[in-house]
This record gives structure tokens, sequence and C-alpha cells, in this order.
């Protein structure tokens, strides 16, 4: 099981209401797909690619802390989708990059945001109450990226309701 | 559209509410271009509209609407995203815009008005209003643990509201050790921060660095006119807190703030009174002309029961503008009130802007330094020098006239400037 594959690909293109193109994997197990007649190799790359195709600018710091984060992503989810102590770790680190960061590069929703969310959005989907707990602020993000319009336009939006919102936020005063 | 005025001082966090929400609703909001806080909103033009002369007041480019309090004058510029689609939503807004009022404005402001010098630090109160202030927020952090907005996922009026309402708190009193306790508020604040549209109103937020240290100089000098440097030099030096006594009425006349100065004797009242009648001599001081007034002082003066000194101020170099140095001479003298009853001093500024010192002779009852007797007075005395004068000698005589009449020159030659008589 692969978790950057063509499907998330193919989501982040209809988040972004561009076309993907002809998207496979290569001879190497690569993810290819030809944008602009010009090919285009490997997950984070096709996605940067397309978040500047669908014309969401981004300044430079903010294009190279999207990278890593899909590098990252793109290097741990497939052995975190098999794995779930491998999980457990991946997701561990995420949730520290959330707690002090609204999203996951500094204050503002990019493309990486939406991919992570739907390559995370199968590992999610498996974990317990007790296990989703632990990753709180990982729960507020995806929360909140399901939120975003179009984001949910696929795919149903993960139940996370039934644990942070009843169970952790207290009745506040 | 909700087109219209706002009427507000710079930099007021009140204001802020309206202005963040009307660049998120895109409402031509202008802020009245000329506002002289204390004077346009005491006009009378200005009370027909607003009859409490508060601010931020706004109106309507028509005229019709006429608005005070900032959280409605924030609800009727923003729009239907910003109010909440549903009446639970918008009751949701509501109950924060509330909650900001309530919990944390009072003690937001008794912690940090202090520290601007707009109100006297009384540690009691500033401790409770610290501990006030972060049960308030230790419950916003938990509502913001499994949230990235306060209602919705997205920017509501609330956000903006408590956003506004700590903005001071988050600027000067919660250091970075307070606010690693409160992450998920921290990283709420900062997110709302860099909107744009509130980067817009506010360029750049900038955090709390340190500690809050208070300032007794800033707090008598009523902030404005401050004297850069030297005020970390003494706020080092004065570990314990001291708190002026002298009430000023806040700038912002909306808060109401009680102040309750202690009584507490006159610490004079434990040396003998001595036959030198100090009213008598200011008196004379006041109504006639040196010639006849120094003369008079000679005359009446007690060297058994009073002390006459010199003082020279440390830190010459320091000195920049004159009329800050003349800020620092009443505004010791301010802190010193209770000492005015057994007193009496010229302090002369000499020289120029950059190049002056500050020197005076003080006459006061008892033969020690008067400084040490009241913890009201020892903010200022450690950065003059003292020297006791004799009484009988020449020297003084002249070092008196000198000075009781505003002429002659400092040590190195410099040209009085500015005499001030504390009195």
């Amino acid at each position: 099981m692969c978790a950057c594959n063509v499907e998330v690909v193919k989501l982040v293109g209809k988040y972004l209401n561009t076309p993907v193109g002809p998207i496979c994997y290569n001879t190497d197990k690569v993810l290819t797909t030809v944008l602009d007649k010009q090919n285009v190799e490997g997950f984070a790359s096709i996605v940067l690619r397309l978040a500047s195709k669908s014309g969401s600018p981004m300044s430079q710091e903010q294009t190279l802390l999207c990278y890593q984060w899909l590098e990252h992503i793109a290097m741990y989810s497939n052995q975190a989708a098999t794995n779930p102590t491998f999980a457990k770790n991946f997701l561990q680190d995420i949730n520290k990059a959330l707690e002090k960061n609204t999203f996951l590069t500094g204050q503002f929703l990019t493309v990486a945001d939406i991919a992570a969310y739907y390559v995370l959005y199968s590992i999610i989907e498996r974990l317990s109450v007790l296990e989703r707990e632990s990753i709180l602020h990982v729960c507020r993000w995806s929360k909140h990226i399901q939120a975003q319009p179009r984001v949910c336009a696929s795919k149903p939006p993960l139940p996370l309701n039934t644990l942070t919102l009843s169970l952790l936020a207290p009745a506040v005063h | 559209m909700a087109a219209g005025v706002l009427y507000t001082y710079p930099e007021n966090f009140r204001a802020y509410k309206a202005l963040i929400a009307a660049q998120y609703s895109g409402v031509d909001l202008k802020v009245a271009p000329n506002f002289v806080f204390g004077e346009t909103n005491k006009s009378e033009a200005f009370l027909k509209k607003f009859p409490a002369g508060k601010v931020p007041a706004y109106e309507s480019a028509d005229g019709k609407v006429l608005l005070t309090e900032s959280n409605a004058i924030a609800y009727y510029v923003a729009n239907a995203a910003l109010r909440g689609a549903d009446a639970a939503t918008q009751a949701r807004v509501l109950q924060w815009m509330s909650w900001a009022d309530s919990e944390l404005l009072p003690a937001s402001c008794a912690w940090v008005f202090p520290y601007l010098g707009i109100m006297p630090f009384n540690k009691q109160n500033v401790e409770r209003a610290k501990s006030d202030l972060l049960s308030a927020l230790k419950q916003l952090d938990a509502h913001l643990l499994a949230r990235t907005f306060l209602v919705t996922e997205r920017v509501t009026l609330a956000d903006i509201v408590v956003f506004a309402t700590l903005l001071h708190a988050f600027q000067h009193v919660l250091e970075p050790s307070v606010r690693a306790s409160l992450v998920n508020v921290q990283r709420w604040f900062l997110t709302l921060a860099h909107q744009p549209h509130v980067q817009k109103v506010l360029p750049s937020v900038s955090l709390c660095a340190q500690a809050p240290v208070y300032d007794p100089k800033k707090y008598a000098e009523l902030a404005g006119k401050k004297d850069g440097g030297k005020k970390d030099k003494k706020a080092e030096k004065k570990p314990q807190e001291p708190k002026p006594k002298k009430e000023e009425a806040p700038p912002a006349d909306d808060l109401e703030l009680d102040e309750k100065p202690k009584e507490s004797k006159d610490p004079f009242d434990s040396m003998p009174k001595g036959t030198f009648n100090m009213d008598d001599f200011k008196r004379c001081y006041s109504n006639e002309d040196e010639a006849k007034s120094i003369p008079y002082f000679w005359e009446k003066f007690d060297p058994e029961n009073y002390s006459i000194w010199y003082a020279e101020y440390k830190y010459p170099e320091e000195l920049a503008k004159v009329f800050m140095s003349c800020n620092l001479i009443t505004g010791m003298f301010q802190r010193l009130d209770k000492m005015r009853k057994q007193a009496f001093a010229s302090v002369c500024l000499f020289g120029t802007d950059n190049d002056s010192t500050i020197s005076g002779v003080w006459v006061w009852r008892g033969h020690e330094l008067a400084f040490p007797l009241s913890p009201d007075w020892q903010i200022d005395y450690e950065s003059y020098d003292w020297k006791k004068l004799d009484p009988a000698s020449e020297e003084t005589k002249k070092l008196v006239h000198d000075y009781f009449s505003w002429s002659g020159t400092d040590k190195q030659g410099r040209k009085f400037n500015q005499g001030k008589i504390f009195k």
C-alpha cells in the first residue's frame, strides 16, 4: 500500500482546480506526470508544480517549507501506512509541529496542508479515540483543513468531532 | 454599507476591533483626521453626537448612525461572515465578546497599565490581576486546544475582539516563559496577527521579549516624553517597587480605575521643629524679589535644625533635550511631593540640548539626607551627588544666592537655562 499515491495527487488537483496530467508510476516506481509538456517526477515536485500552475503565489520561504514537508511526508508516509508503531511516531512529529503553528508551514494555509491532509486521512481514520487523543494538535488541524472550501468535495470529512469537541474541550465558563 | 468615520486616538486597541472588522468586510471606515484626545471629544459638536464623550465613536457617512461602544461599532462595520451565519453562531460570537470585556479586559488593564505608566504600581493589585488574567487565558488555551479559531473554522468577530483585547498583554507583559504555558493561545494569537487583513491595521505586532520592569519615572512623567537610556539603569537600581503617590488622571478616561494612596505620617515629624518657618520663607520667596528674599532666608535660617545641601546630577552626559531634563526635575519633585512641607529647593538646568548639567540647592529639616526617611522618596536621589554645605561659609552664601536667584553658571561655565523651584 502506498500513501503518497496517484489518488492523493488527483485530490490535490481537484482542490486546486488544476488538471494533473497523465499521472502514473514510471519504471523506477516514482510518481510521474506531464505538465506543460514537461516531465515532472516525484510527489513533492508534482504537488508544488500544481500549486504554482493554479496561481496561488507563495513566498520563497513558504515554497521551501512546503517542499520540506511534502518530501518528509513522501518519505515516511508509506511506512506509516503499513506499520502502526511507525505511524505513531510519524504523527507525533507532525503533532509537535502543529502545536506552535496553526498550519504546517506557519501562519498560512498552503498546498502542503492540503496534500498532507489527504495523505494522513487514511492513517488517522484507522486510529482509535484514545490514540487520537495523543495527537490533539493534528486533530485540531485536520478539523480545520477539512472545513476549508473544496477540501471535502470528494471525500467525507474525518469524524473527529466526537472526541475533541465533546470530550476534551471543556464547556467554556 | 456601513461606511463612516471612526473617532479615536492613535493605537487604541478598542478602535482596532472596528478597523480590523472593516478590513474583513471591506467597509470604508476612516479614522477621523485631526482628532485630539481630550479636545475633539470634549467639544460641543462631539458631545452633541456622543454625550458620553468617549472614544472610539462612530458616525456613518450619512450621519444617521452614531455608535460608541467598540464592540457595537465592530459589529456594525462587520459582515455576515464575521458575525456568524446562524443565531447559535452569532450568540457564541457575542459570548466571546462579552467574555473579553468581563474576564480579560479588567485584569489585562490592571496588569499592563502600571508598566506603561498609566496607573500607579501596587504590587498586590498587579499580582491579583496577573493571576486573574492567567486563569482566564488558561480557559482560552483549553478551548483553543481543539480549535483553530474561537467559534468557527474561520475568523469571526469573536477572534478579532479577543485578539484586540489581548494585544496589550501580549505586547507588554506576557513574557516568553508565560507564553510557553499558553501554547494554543499563542498559536492562535500569532495566526491572527499574520492574517493579511489584520496586518493592514497592525503591520507588525512585537511580542513581549522579557519580563516587564516597573519604571516609576514613566508613571510620573505620564508616558509621552520619556528619556530613553536612563530608565533601565534606574530600574535595575531599584528592585523593590516604590509606589508614587501622586494621582493623575489616566489618559484613557473611559476606564474606571480607583487609586487609593495610603495615608502615612510625615517622616519629618521625628525631628525638632526649630525656628525656621518654611512656609513663611516660601511665601516671601514667591512674593518678593530675590534681593529681599535671600537676605530674609539668612536672617531666619536655623542652622541647628535645618541643613543646606548641594545636589548634582550624576549622569549629565545622558541628558539630551532640555525639555526632557526639565521633566526629570519636575518628575522628581512630584515624587517627593510629601517632602514639600519641610523642604525647599531650587534646581537649575545649565547649558543647551545635548550639553547640559543639572544641579541644585536644597534645604530641609534635619541634618541627615532626608530621602531614606520614606520609601517614596528613594527613586531619584541616588542619581545625584549630595554634598552638605556649611551654612556659615561664604561659598555657601554664594551658591545659595546663585541658585535661588537663578543666576550664575555651572562648574564648567555653562549658562543658566531653566530653573525649577521645589516648594
